[in-house]
Parts: C-alpha cells; sequence; structure tokens
C-alpha cells in the first residue's frame, strides 16, 4: 500500500501543485504543500493545532484528475501527486459551499461582536460573493443558550467542530460533543444542559476556536462603565501585564506602541482611580502559599494549585479521595478583591475563568477563588472599553503602577512557618512566584502541541531536603501528571496548574489576533527550563522579598 | 429455462433455517472445510478469479478488497459485515440472514480464516431487531456443532461473531460510520486515507464486506472463482438478489445470474417481477436504493448487470428495483427520495448537510409551479457540488436520482418552471457560475 510505504520512509515528498514543484516533508497535509509554494487554499473548519475534521469542504483539491475532491486539509502528500487547486470549476465548487454555510447564517454583521475579526466573513469578502444566497426563512433561537461565561448561539455556528475538537483534544475536558444529524446536528452538551452544569471549565478555548460570533463570554464591559459612574465608591484596578499587546492588537497600534503604561493611563481615564500590577499581588499570594505549603502536614501528597473554581471541580474530583492537597491559598485577585472589598474592584487578565471564580458557588472551595472582587474583565472586553471610550491608546501617555496599600506586602496566612525555616520559606515563595509568574507569561504555541511541558524543578532547602515545582499548561496535561502525582510523591511536591494550554497570555480571554500571532516553534531556551532535576534552581528574588521577610521575622535574620 | 437461480439462496426454502443438517444436505460448509484445507493466498486468488463485485451497494471488487487487507502484517484483524441494509427498497441481506444465516457465517468464517482474525461482527441495522435474535441463535447453533467458536471443526481454527446493532440510522451503512457505531460512537464517517484495511475496527485492520458478498464465498471456494465468474457477468460473476418492489405484480427478492437478463425481463417476465399490476403502466424504475439512478421506459433494454447498466447510465447498487406507475409523479418521487436524505444525513459536511435541505426546499418550489430558470440551475450546481465535495458516499450519492431523472423527464422539470410572464420582479436567488458575478461583485 502506498501509505504504508510513506509511513515507513519518512523521507521528504516531492509533488506537483498546480504544476509547481514542492518537496515537503512526509506526513505533511496538501494544505501545508500547497501553502509551501504560496497558494492559500481557503479553509474554515481546520485548525493548525487540531486533528483535520475535513468537514467544510471548503479546502477541497483535485488530485491526479479524479472527480471526487480531497480535502485539501486532511490528506497527506504523497510522491508525484499532481494536485489542482485553482481551476474555475474548483472555485465554483467552493463558492457553492460557501453559499451553503452562508445560506442559513444570521445577516447580522454589523451588531455581531465578530464583525470584521469573523472568519466567515472574511471568506465571503475573498469569494466576492455578491448576495446572501440559497436564502430561507429559519426559525430563530430566542437567545443565547447559556446564562454562564461562556455564551452560545447556535444560529451563527457554522458547525465547523472547532470548539468541540479543541475542548476534546486540547484540553481533554470534553463539555461539549456533536449531537444531532442532518441540519440538526451540530455542537452541544449532554442533555442539552447549560455548559456550566457540565465539566466546562470555563477556560475559553472554545471561544478562541469559533471562527464566527457563535461563542463568546458574557461581556461586562458595559457594568464596569455603568459601575464607575457610581459616586461615593472608590475604584480600583488591577492590572495584569499580559492584557496590554491584546489590547494593541485589538485597536490596529503597533506591537509595544501602548504597553502597560498606556494602559494604565487609560483605565485612569476611563475612571479608576487606582490602577495597581499584578506582580505585588502575586508575590504575596506566592509568600501565602509557601507557609502553606511548607508546614503541610502530608508532604507525600502533592499539593496543587489551580486556577479557577471550576479546573478545581473538574481536576480533582477525578482523582481518589485525599489523594492531593488543594491549596487554600488567595490568588492575587482573591488578595485584591480582599483588600479592596468595598471597592468597585476590577481585575484586567486575560482569562475567561475568573469571571466564575468570582461567583463562586462554593465558598471557600479555595482555588481560584475571587470574593470581594467586582469585576473580571479579560482582554477583549478591555478593548471593547477602550473602543467606547474612544481612546487613541497609542497616543496616551504612560503612567506607572500605584503603590500598593499596605495591605497588600504583608501576608496573612503565612503563619505555622517552623521556627528557623525562614530561608526555606523565602525560598519557596521565590519558586512559587516564578513559576506563576512564567504562567502567566505563557509559554510557545508548539508546547501545547509537543505536550512536554511540566517539567520538574528541584530546589534544594535546608538540612539537605529538596522540594519539586511543577508548572503545568492545559487541563489535558494537568489531569495526566496530576492522576500520577496523585499516586503519591517521595518529596514535597508543588504543581501548578495553569487551565489554558499557553498559560494567562495566550489564554482563553485573551484577544484573538494575540493568540494567533503566539510563536508556534520553540522559542529558544523555551524547553530547557533552568533547574531540571539534579541542577539546584535559584529562582530570582520576589518583588519587596526583603521587606516582607522583616515584617514576617523581625529584623534580618543571619 | 429457468430464470433464477439458488447459489446463494440455497436452503432458503427449508423449514427450519438453523437445521446445520438441513444447511449441509444443500451444500452447506463445502466451502469452509475446503477453505481450512487452503493458503489464505490460495483463497483470495479464488475470490479474485470470481470476479465478485460488492454486494453492498459500490460493487468494489472484493478481492482486490480481500488482497489489500491480505498484504497488511499487522494484526489482530477483524471481520465484519455490513448488515445495516438501510436503502430503502432493499430487503435482501434481510432474506439472507433470516432464511440462511449459515451462509453469511461461513463466509465470514472463511475472511476470517484468511486473515487469521479471532473476531468478526455482524452490523445489523437497528431496526432488525427480529433478525438479529435470529443470527445470535445461528450463531449459538453453530458453535455448538463445532462450526463456529473454538477450534472449528477440528483444523485449530478459532472465529468468534457477535451481533452488534446502532439505533438505525442510514449513514451507518456507510463502512467507516459503521465501525464508528460498533465501537459505540457516533455513526458518523471518518476520514479516509487510512483506509479501513489499515485502520478499522478499534484502528485495527479490518475487513468490511456486505452481508450477500460474504455469502457469496462459500461457493466461490467450494466451486472454485472461475465456475462462479462463469455463472455471471465476464466483469462481474455470480448472481445477485434484485429486491422487486413498487407497482410489480410478483414482489419480491430474485437471484438471478447477473448479464443474462434485462431490466425489462426482471419487470416483466412472469416468473420475476410479473409486469405491472392490473391497470397500471411502467413509469420509471429506481434502481439501487434511494442513492441510486432513475431508469426510464429507454433504460428497460439494458442487460443486469455492473457493466452493462454502467453503459447506460444506471446501476445495481444495491440491488433495488423500486417499481414506479403513471400515478406516480416523478417531482413527487424525488422531493421523497429527497426528504429522506435531508433527514439521513449526517450532518458533518456542508454540501451533504445543507445541500440537501436546500434540493428538497428548490423541489417543493418547482412541485409548486413557483421556481424559475435560476432555481432548476441552482438544482444543477447543488447536485454537482454534493458530489463531487462531499465528505463521503452519502452525500456524493444523494442527488443521483435527481441528475438521471432531469435527463429522462427533462419536460417534467422544463415544464413546471414559471415562465417569465408569469413572474412578478422578483430577486434571482444567485448567480450561477464564477465569474457571472464579477458584474455585481
Amino acid at each position: 500500500m502506498e501509505r504504508e510505504e510513506t509511513l515507513e520512509n519518512r523521507g521528504p515528498v516531492t509533488l506537483f501543485v498546480d504544476g509547481v514543484e514542492v518537496t515537503v516533508p512526509a506526513g505533511s497535509t496538501i494544505l501545508e504543500a500547497a501553502a509551501a509554494t504560496g497558494i492559500r487554499v481557503p479553509t474554515l473548519c481546520d485548525h493548525p493545532a487540531l486533528k483535520p475534521r475535513a468537514a467544510c469542504r471548503l479546502c477541497v483539491v483535485e488530485c491526479d484528475g479524479g472527480h471526487r475532491l480531497k480535502a485539501a486539509c486532511a490528506t497527506e502528500v504523497y510522491e508525484g501527486a499532481r494536485v489542482a487547486t485553482k481551476s474555475r470549476e474548483l472555485l465554483n465548487l467552493r463558492r457553492t459551499v460557501l453559499r451553503l454555510i452562508l445560506s442559513n447564517h444570521p445577516d447580522e454583521c454589523p451588531v455581531c461582536e465578530r464583525n470584521l475579526n469573523c472568519e466567515l466573513q472574511t471568506l465571503a469578502r475573498e469569494f466576492g460573493i455578491p448576495r446572501l444566497p440559497f436564502r430561507e426563512e429559519f426559525p430563530k433561537t430566542p437567545d443565547e443558550k447559556d446564562s454562564g461565561d461562556i455564551l452560545r448561539n447556535p444560529d451563527k455556528c457554522v458547525k465547523c467542530g472547532r470548539c468541540v475538537a479543541v475542548c476534546r483534544e486540547i484540553q481533554g475536558v470534553e463539555a461539549a460533543g456533536d449531537f444531532g444529524r442532518s441540519r440538526d446536528y451540530g455542537p452541544g452538551t449532554p442533555f442539552g444542559e447549560e455548559l456550566a452544569d457540565g465539566p466546562c471549565v470555563a477556560c475559553g478555548e472554545c471561544v478562541l476556536a469559533c471562527p464566527v460570533g457563535a461563542l463568546r463570554e458574557r461581556d461586562d464591559s458595559g457594568a464596569v462603565l455603568k459601575a464607575l459612574d457610581e459616586a461615593g465608591k472608590v475604584k480600583v484596578a488591577l492590572l495584569s501585564p499580559e492584557v496590554a499587546p491584546g489590547l494593541e492588537d485589538a485597536l490596529g497600534c503597533p506591537r509595544g506602541s501602548v504597553g502597560a503604561g498606556g494602559t494604565i493611563t487609560a483605565l485612569k481615564r476611563t475612571g479608576f482611580e487606582r490602577v495597581f500590577g499584578r506582580d505585588a499581588f502575586l508575590a504575596l499570594s506566592a509568600l501565602e502559599e509557601a507557609g502553606m505549603f511548607l508546614s503541610s502536614e502530608a508532604p507525600d501528597k502533592p499539593f496543587v494549585s489551580l486556577c479557577s473554581p471550576r479546573a478545581e471541580s473538574f481536576l480533582i474530583r477525578g482523582l481518589p479521595g485525599d489523594s492531593v492537597i488543594v491549596s487554600k491559598a488567595p490568588n492575587p485577585d482573591g488578595i485584591f478583591g480582599g483588600i479592596f472589598g468595598e471597592a468597585i474592584a476590577a481585575s484586567f487578565l486575560p482569562c475567561v475563568a475568573r469571571k466564575s471564580g468570582k461567583e463562586s458557588k462554593n465558598p471557600g472551595a479555595g482555588a481560584g477563588e475571587v470574593r470581594g472582587l467586582t469585576f473580571a474583565l479579560n482582554s477583549r472586553e478591555l478593548a471593547r472599553l477602550a473602543k467606547v471610550r474612544g481612546f487613541d491608546l497609542a497616543g496616551l501617555p504612560p503612567s506607572d503602577f500605584d503603590v500598593p496599600p499596605e495591605a497588600a506586602r504583608v501576608p496573612k496566612n503565612a503563619r505555622g512557618i517552623p521556627e528557623g525555616a525562614r530561608e526555606d520559606f523565602a525560598r519557596i515563595a521565590r519558586a512559587i512566584f516564578a513559576l506563576d509568574a512564567e504562567g502567566e507569561r505563557g509559554r510557545p504555541f508548539s508546547a501545547l502541541r509537543a505536550r512536554n511541558a511540566g517539567r520538574v524543578r528541584t530546589l534544594a532547602l535546608s538540612g539537605g531536603k529538596t522540594a519539586d515545582f511543577v508548572l503545568v499548561f492545559g487541563t489535558l496535561e494537568a489531569k495526566r501528571v496530576l492522576g500520577e502525582k496523585a499516586k503519591g510523591v517521595a518529596r514535597p511536591t508543588r504543581v501548578k496548574v495553569m487551565s489554558c494550554p499557553r498559560g494567562c497570555a495566550g489564554g482563553g480571554g485573551q484577544v484573538r489576533e494575540t493568540v494567533r500571532a503566539f510563536p508556534r516553534e520553540p522559542e529558544s531556551g523555551g524547553f530547557a527550563a533552568p533547574g531540571e532535576r539534579g541542577e539546584p534552581w535559584n529562582p530570582p528574588e520576589l518583588p519587596g522579598e526583603k521587606e516582607l521577610l522583616a515584617r514576617l521575622f523581625g529584623g534580618a535574620e543571619g | 429455462m429457468k430464470k433464477t437461480l439458488t447459489l446463494i439462496t440455497a436452503g432458503a426454502d427449508a423449514p427450519d433455517p438453523l437445521s446445520v443438517s438441513a444447511y449441509e444436505s444443500v451444500g452447506g460448509f463445502k466451502g469452509l472445510k475446503k477453505a481450512l484445507t487452503m493458503t489464505p493466498a490460495e483463497i483470495v486468488r479464488e475470490v479474485l478469479a470470481a470476479k465478485l463485485l460488492g454486494r453492498g451497494g459500490a460493487a468494489y471488487p472484493a478481492g482486490k478488497k480481500w488482497e489489500q487487507l491480505l498484504k497488511i502484517p499487522r494484526g489482530p484483524k477483524y471481520v465484519v459485515a455490513n448488515a445495516d441494509e438501510g436503502e430503502p427498497g432493499t430487503f435482501k441481506d434481510r432474506l439472507i440472514m433470516d432464511k440462511v444465516p449459515f451462509g453469511l457465517l461461513e463466509g465470514m468464517a472463511v475472511a476470517g480464516h484468511v486473515f487469521g482474525a479471532r473476531n468478526g461482527y455482524v452490523y445489523v441495522r437497528g431496526e432488525y431487531r427480529l433478525i438479529g435474535k435470529k443470527l445470535r441463535a445461528a450463531i449459538e447453533t453453530l458453535k455448538a456443532a463445532g462450526r463456529l467458536g473454538e477450534n472449528i471443526l477440528g483444523s485449530g481454527f478459532s472465529f468468534d461473531v457477535k451481533v452488534v446493532s446502532g439505533a438505525g440510522a442510514y449513514v451507518c451503512g456507510e463502512n467507516s460510520a459503521l465501525l464508528n457505531s460498533t465501537e459505540g460512537k457516533a455513526g458518523r464517517p471518518r476520514i479516509k486515507p487510512p483506509h479501513l484495511a489499515e485502520v478499522g475496527l478499534f484502528l485495527k485492520p479490518t475487513l468490511v464486506n456486505n452481508v450477500e458478498t460474504f455469502a457469496c464465498v462459500p461457493s466461490i471456494v467450494a466451486e472454485g472463482g472461475e465456475r462462479f465468474l462463469s455463472l455471471g457477468h465476464p466483469e462481474g460473476g455470480g448472481t445477485k438478489l434484485v429486491c422487486l418492489s413498487g407497482r410489480v405484480k410478483n414482489p419480491g427478492v430474485y437471484e438471478i445470474p447477473l448479464g443474462r437478463l434485462t431490466l425489462r425481463e426482471l419487470i416483466f417476465d412472469p416468473e420475476l417481477g410479473g409486469g405491472m399490476r392490473e391497470g397500471d403502466v411502467f413509469n420509471f424504475a429506481h434502481l439501487g436504493g434511494q442513492s441510486g439512478p432513475i431508469a426510464g421506459i429507454a433504460g428497460l433494454d439494458a442487460v443486469y448487470a455492473h457493466s452493462e447498466l454502467k453503459k447506460a447510465s444506471l446501476a445495481v447498487g444495491s440491488g433495488a428495483i423500486v417499481v414506479m406507475d403513471r400515478s406516480v409523479g416523478i417531482l413527487d418521487y424525488l422531493r421523497r427520495v429527497s426528504e429522506f436524505f435531508a433527514g439521513e444525513s449526517c450532518g458533518k459536511c456542508v454540501p451533504c448537510r445543507e445541500g440537501n435541505g436546500t434540493i428538497l426546499r428548490y423541489l417543493k418550489t418547482l412541485e409548486d409551479g413557483e421556481a424559475g430558470p435560476e432555481e432548476l440551475r441552482a438544482l444543477s450546481l447543488l447536485a454537482e457540488t454534493m458530489a463531487r465535495a462531499s465528505f463521503c458516499g452519502l452525500g456524493q450519492a444523494a442527488p443521483t436520482a435527481l441528475e438521471s431523472a432531469r435527463k429522462i423527464f427533462p419536460e417534467e422539470f422544463e415544464g413546471r418552471v414559471r415562465r417569465p410572464e408569469d413572474a412578478e420582479v422578483r430577486e434571482a436567488p444567485h448567480p450561477t457560475k464564477f465569474g457571472d458575478s464579477a458584474a455585481t461583485a
């Protein structure tokens, strides 16, 4: 069989795309081979991180003059293939397919969230579809199907299957599946339940993957504007620098032209009196957690830190009872919300799950819970705020973060630290801070496919003891790592789970263009994490560390 | 001369289909016994020589399929019988499973021996509940008689068969969707390649053949491929079960030699269809199931064999021949065909999901005399797009009846079109071809 041969010798394959000879690695798709010759075959259901589904049929090509067309996204190259991608006949067939997709798509582009940022709209424009074809009246679903953080509009759905695939293949959650048949086919949840009632971790990967406006997060930007007009309340914001590139991309500014400084100014002009940086709160969160980790009563069980309550219920529920210790340390948003509980407190992070963290129905559950926070907004919502307010962001003078209040500099829960453990405590806090900051900065997109993250970094502690620190990206990998660690750990181990596969910077609440621009290839040193087991790991000092330790332990020690 | 043969249906009139001795009295298990003395390559050579074309509808040469699977070194391999007989007007696999279940099981056991398979599956359509029960009983009977299960006929070869069913979906007759359904997944087709011979059931190399195809195997092995070939057409050997239904006097399943009879004989010969029912006049026949072509009067002289029918733009397909009289309008009929596909499309790919529904809508418009020339052109465009760009055979074949009927009954289509003078000013639904739109874009 031809395929057997190609599987055995994975050498390069030479083929002809529209008469142009091209040599690509075996296992490439025709789509990739065409791209290598400078030909872009239109696609809709294809997604670079997902297995091909070949469902939209827009990428059909002719192979060796065969009558039945092949989907370029799902067809492997083979030696000597003669592929036609651009005959008039093919263009006509693709046009008909695109018209069929458009035939029952709502004509509400100007009021759609994805207007000017929609893959279907772009295709229609590229194909030059002059008017909506094969039009028919179809029953409208009255409203979005969910009342949670992720809203579905089945009318707009083009049934590409990306949301279902990303949930299954990338995140391993399987909150959604393909249901129904014929025209009733489409993504859904078992028994039509709301997303929030299933295993959904609200990571927002499906929202990122959706090519059209069928999936979006609940938009709180309007509510924020309203709240900012409320008299008599202090308005404060917690800003994660990761939203700045998203803001730049969403508003069409060059990268780096706005930065955190410009974003701070924008937030202040929007009505926030104080804008704080995330790092100070992250450091405090690390100190809180370091104390708990150090005084853990079950060092043979992994100490797990999760970024959202939904991730906790999804990941921990599947493990044997009491096989892990879930960190109850508040995250930066939780600390911020705790301090500013009386104020209008809004946190800006490229995150969708924080929204439900804010409204946890299970107070005291711990992980990622953020009581006291008034609003948890993501990059897309911030961009909407900025657009509504009409900011010329690039022209805004930069501002500095405000100095966090006193309360944001002293850990409340870092008690129970044994006598003389100051150095261990400091080292652990540093390690936690460094890992969490790395998680928020994200990592190369290829790591998501390679699935070889989750490396162990070992920290030397006093008395020849060590502790392991693991950073895990994405819930699929987290399931695997936690399943393994739940069997027991040889030394104290802290596992930090970032629910989003690209960390916070490429999180489910990031602006789509920014996520798309994430590097696909490993950045240099991206995988050579410092402090592989065996090498001592020396994380950098955390902001204000000396001062904090002095407060905790009363003056310099040793 | 007798028009029918009893190669597959030998023993179909026995009072007890589950009697091993009755089955053996008409030559049963001769094929399996002989196969157990032959090498796999020898058996595949016989199947190749028989020119047995797949009986499910696609008519892929069974010998070629077997040869491809035999070459694959990996195991375990699975043998699967496609008994999801979902084509409307098709009820011949049902006859085999009901009356000669041992024929199917013997054929599968031969295939099991060829591929060193330990397990076989019969995927029975969800609606055939009683048939499934019967098959299970047949399997138990054969196991008790040492013709299935452990150490078959003392040869050391063991082969077990399980009966599985879906909930009833036409698309599960597509082999890869059938395997997905067997695995407990939703019955939607897989991307191919990899072909099922490489990555089939439970991701293992798999043979999927139609029930009737398996039922042909025992006689091919017992009597030799050459003899099987000689019974039929030089390009496709053996006999074929045809299912006559509709307005004929004698509806039913007939086992006929391929290449010996014309469609006219099949429908009108007193020994076969017996002609139209009292007072009815032949209008058209639908061949091979809903996904097959329509034959008009002019098509009746075509010889019933795969290659001969193909020359006349017709097809054997599943073997269904649904005969309609003048009281049935072609548009009415096509609309019903279209309703069927619009309901049975799995919905995964755009051309099939949206195309079938749109065709149905336009056919209704045409029937109501509301369609203009634009709708007629749209029907052609949609049919071509579906045939060429759909994901699987369902969508590719769905517009076959429509396309063939348009050639036979052009006046039924053109005659229904609203003439321009009737038309109020209204918008054309779309320009038809790329380039035409340049002016309007």
